[in-house]
């Protein structure tokens, strides 16, 4: 129920427009707007609140509205006008667009991490370090922390994250006799072998390749596929975590243990539904399309931490975004304020937190009533404890491109073969890398294959 | 195959035009094609069949509550009826967007569609009756314009648009489809042959201005060819995905094809995910309708146009 082709035209677009606004169009330096001078911005915050203004902020989130309409209570000068370009590929090729047309460019956007870099690299972001934003270092889980700050610079704040997890039919594991939940990929691989042996119209999971989960998941194995420096980039796609990767797709595709059908697709829900899809590889923000859409199987999923490939605890983070303001917004102090407001204010992350956003602020994190909230639909099983210490177990270092979102968008070309078994997971990591290399020389970026 | 099944439900809800053209011919010398070629007759039932399962599909769904649709099988009704109460929904989802979105899409064609069938009328049939300078390379440059498709555009229109200051407006839509170098080659072809140089020459001796023997001679001499034109332009502006899509920015400018997108992406995001395919599948099939219904009402004047026009070689 995707439209793959759409999205791939979309992807193709975006490339293009990207390129024109990426850093051969970048006319400013990489310091972002504002430049850091020596009086303390942190004052100017507060005084742009209540001096008011407008600003438009764009973005996918359903806590929204809400959080603009307590904001506006709260600083009633200020008038925040709230878009909604869509989600993912497609509202970063309008961002990009607006960027290059210089028109209409928000104020504030919401980016996952995964894109940040695309957007700092070229000098688009506003440097928020000089508005007091340093302090706030603390409040915020690490993962999603050292998204945002790069280098002494503060591109954003974070909002949510997306601690991986399995979340696995109990019933159906059960079924074939499997008591626990795979600590490792080998078990992983065996159940599969025992599910598909006993009854062939049960898989253990369905992958259907997307860019943003093939990329966490090259991530969960410890690669360090890309390494960045300013505009210096390596890539290296055939390092341990990588390889390690490869190899159990290999077999999971070959042995034909999984299904591919498109993530959160109607299939993809049936199977759920249906329990054909003994467990799904995904992230704590699933809780919500599980509890809302998969009604047929509830009571019987539980999460799991990951499995691993030595056993020991491995995780990373799928998804989540941060607010961040353009470099060029008209009033940097205001945008800076909103953004303050919007992911540190307790009223804030209330709204939040009741519409279903996974927190990314410690203080959430840890509170005891969200760790031991037991929800019916898993079976009373506590399982933010699960999110939280896989958010603890996320791996260091691990670097996003500065053109993630059209390598993403690639994933489907390149890697994407291996998924329909027309070639192997190690010679679709090399193509994927040929591609990733040309293009970023086409960028401006300095590639090199490590 | 869901992918293609549906991205074809909604970006060509042109689809059932297919059956319907072939099916026509087959129709009427159905006999002749039985007894001499059975074989071509299999393959062209096939072929429709083939063209009519999205469309069945879409309404099979369309009835579907958000739960039948994830659990029943696509090419039946689920357990329960929940068409109307999916329509209503479409309606007022997000403060009924919807409806702002199928205004929008009405507006594109009218003003788009509209003004491109009348801008290629004048100019074909100037470009056929009258003789000037430098008539040559405007026939070069309207063929060459053929050859390119109107993807291959869009960028380098939208840079263009933005020095200007017309992205994110009506105007970032409705400019560029007005242009239709195929209609205007399509109405000077069916001109050349069906507007007699007499009659006009004889208008003229009458006294009659150019303006007035255009709207009361030739326009009715050229009235296949204009519907002809029309219809190819109001389905191509109807389905337009990729302009829109790099244009608009604000989605209360989206057309349909953009908007429904936007929602089915809504499933598939990476904070809170909120999957409303019911309403994605009932928005998609309201989006085919009004097109199937200006093709059954035009598809009489379009049979004429084509064979009268003759425009394949």
């Amino acid at each position: 129920m995707q439209f793959k082709t759409l999205g791939r035209l979309t992807a193709a677009s975006a490339a293009i427009i990207m390129g024109l606004a990426g850093l051969s169009a970048c006319g400013s330096s990489s310091s972002g707007g504002a430049s850091a001078d020596s009086g303390s911005k942190a004052s100017d915050v507060e005084a742009a609140l209540k001096k008011g203004g407008s600003l438009t902020y764009w973005t996918w989130t359903n806590a929204a509205e809400p959080q603009v309409a307590a904001f506006e209570k709260a600083y009633p000068n200020v008038h925040v006008k709230v878009v909604n370009p869509g989600s993912g590929a497609s509202a970063y090729t309008k961002m990009m667009n607006a960027i290059k047309a210089d028109k209409d460019v928000p104020d504030i956007m919401q980016i996952e991490y995964q894109a940040l870099s695309q957007f700092y690299t070229p000098g688009n972001l506003l440097d928020l370090a000089p508005y007091g934003f340093t302090s706030l270092k603390s409040q915020y889980a690490s993962s999603a922390w050292s998204s945002v700050a790069v280098d002494g610079k503060i591109y954003g704040l974070p909002q949510d994250t997306g601690p991986m997890a399995l979340f696995y039919n109990k019933k159906v594991f059960d079924s074939f006799g499997i008591s626990e939940p795979p600590k490792t990929w080998d078990e992983f691989i065996k159940d599969g072998e025992i599910m598909q042996q006993k009854d062939p119209s049960v898989h253990i999971t369905s992958d259907s390749g997307q860019g943003n989960l093939v990329t966490s998941l090259l991530w969960q194995a410890g690669s360090h596929a890309f390494k960045v420096d300013g505009t210096n980039v390596t890539i290296n796609l055939k390092d341990k975590g990588a390889t390690q990767w490869a190899k159990t797709w290999d077999k999971l595709i070959s042995e034909h243990l999984i299904t591919t059908f498109a993530n959160q697709g109607t299939e993809w829900y049936q199977a759920a539904n249906k329990g054909k899809m003994a467990s799904i590889i995904s992230a704590s923000w699933l809780r919500g399309s599980l509890e809302g859409s998969v009604k047929e199987s509830a009571g019987d999923w539980r999460v799991a931490p990951l499995p691993t490939y030595d056993g020991k605890p491995a995780s990373a983070n799928y998804g989540g975004s941060s607010q961040a303001a353009y470099a060029k917004t008209k009033n940097p102090a205001l945008a800076a304020g909103f953004i303050k407001w919007l992911n540190s204010s307790k009223e804030s992350i209330e709204i939040a937190k009741q519409k279903g956003t996974f927190p990314s602020t410690v203080k959430e994190l840890n509170a005891t009533e969200f760790l031991e909230e037991k929800p019916d639909y898993f079976g009373g099983q506590q399982i933010n404890k699960v999110f939280n210490q896989s958010s603890k177990d996320i791996l260091p270092k691990w670097q996003f491109l500065p053109y993630q979102v059209y390598a993403n968008s690639i994933v489907n070309d390149t890697i994407g073969k291996a998924y329909e078994g027309s070639t192997t997971f190690e010679s679709a990591l090399q193509n994927f890398q040929k591609d990733l290399v040309k293009y970023g020389n086409e960028q401006g970026y300095t590639v090199k294959e490590g | 195959m869901t992918t293609a099944r549906t991205s074809q439900v909604v970006s060509t809800p042109s689809a059932p035009a297919r059956p319907a053209r072939q099916a026509r011919p087959a129709r009427r010398k159905k006999h002749y094609l039985v007894h001499n070629s059975p074989t071509l007759f299999i393959f062209m039932m096939i072929l429709a069949l083939y063209s009519a399962v999205p469309l069945l599909w879409l309404l099979f769904n369309a009835t579907k509550s958000q739960g039948d649709i994830m659990s029943t099988f696509g090419l039946w009704f689920g357990h329960d009826f929940n068409l109307i109460e999916n329509i209503k929904q479409t309606f007022t989802y997000k403060d009924g967007v919807f409806a702002k979105w199928l205004l929008n899409t009405f507006m594109y064609v009218l003003v788009g569609a509209g003004g491109a069938t009348f801008l290629a009328t004048l100019a074909g049939y100037g470009l056929a009756v009258f003789d000037f300078p430098g008539k040559k390379g405007v026939l070069a440059t309207v063929i060459g314009a053929i050859a390119i498709p109107g993807t291959a555009l869009v960028v380098p229109t939208f840079l263009l648009f933005a020095k200007l200051g017309l992205t994110n407006t009506p105007w970032a839509i409705i400019l560029p489809s007005l242009i239709s170098p195929f209609g205007l080659y399509l109405v000077m072809s069916y001109a050349k042959s069906g507007v007699p140089q007499g009659i006009i020459e004889s208008a003229r001796m009458d006294g009659a201005g150019e303006f007035r023997i255009f709207a009361q001679i030739v326009v009715p001499l050229l009235s296949p060819s204009i519907i002809t034109v029309l219809l190819f332009a109001i389905v191509s502006t109807w389905n337009n995905y990729f302009l829109p899509l790099i244009m608009l920015n604000d989605p209360k400018w989206y057309p349909l094809t953009v908007g429904l997108n936007e929602w089915n992406e809504q499933a598939t995001g990476s904070s809170t995910p909120e999957p409303i395919y019911n309403l994605v599948i009932a928005g998609a099939l309201l989006t085919v309708i009004p097109i199937i219904i200006i093709f059954l009402m035009l598809q009489r004047y379009w049979e004429s146009g084509l064979t009268a026009g003759s425009v394949k070689q």
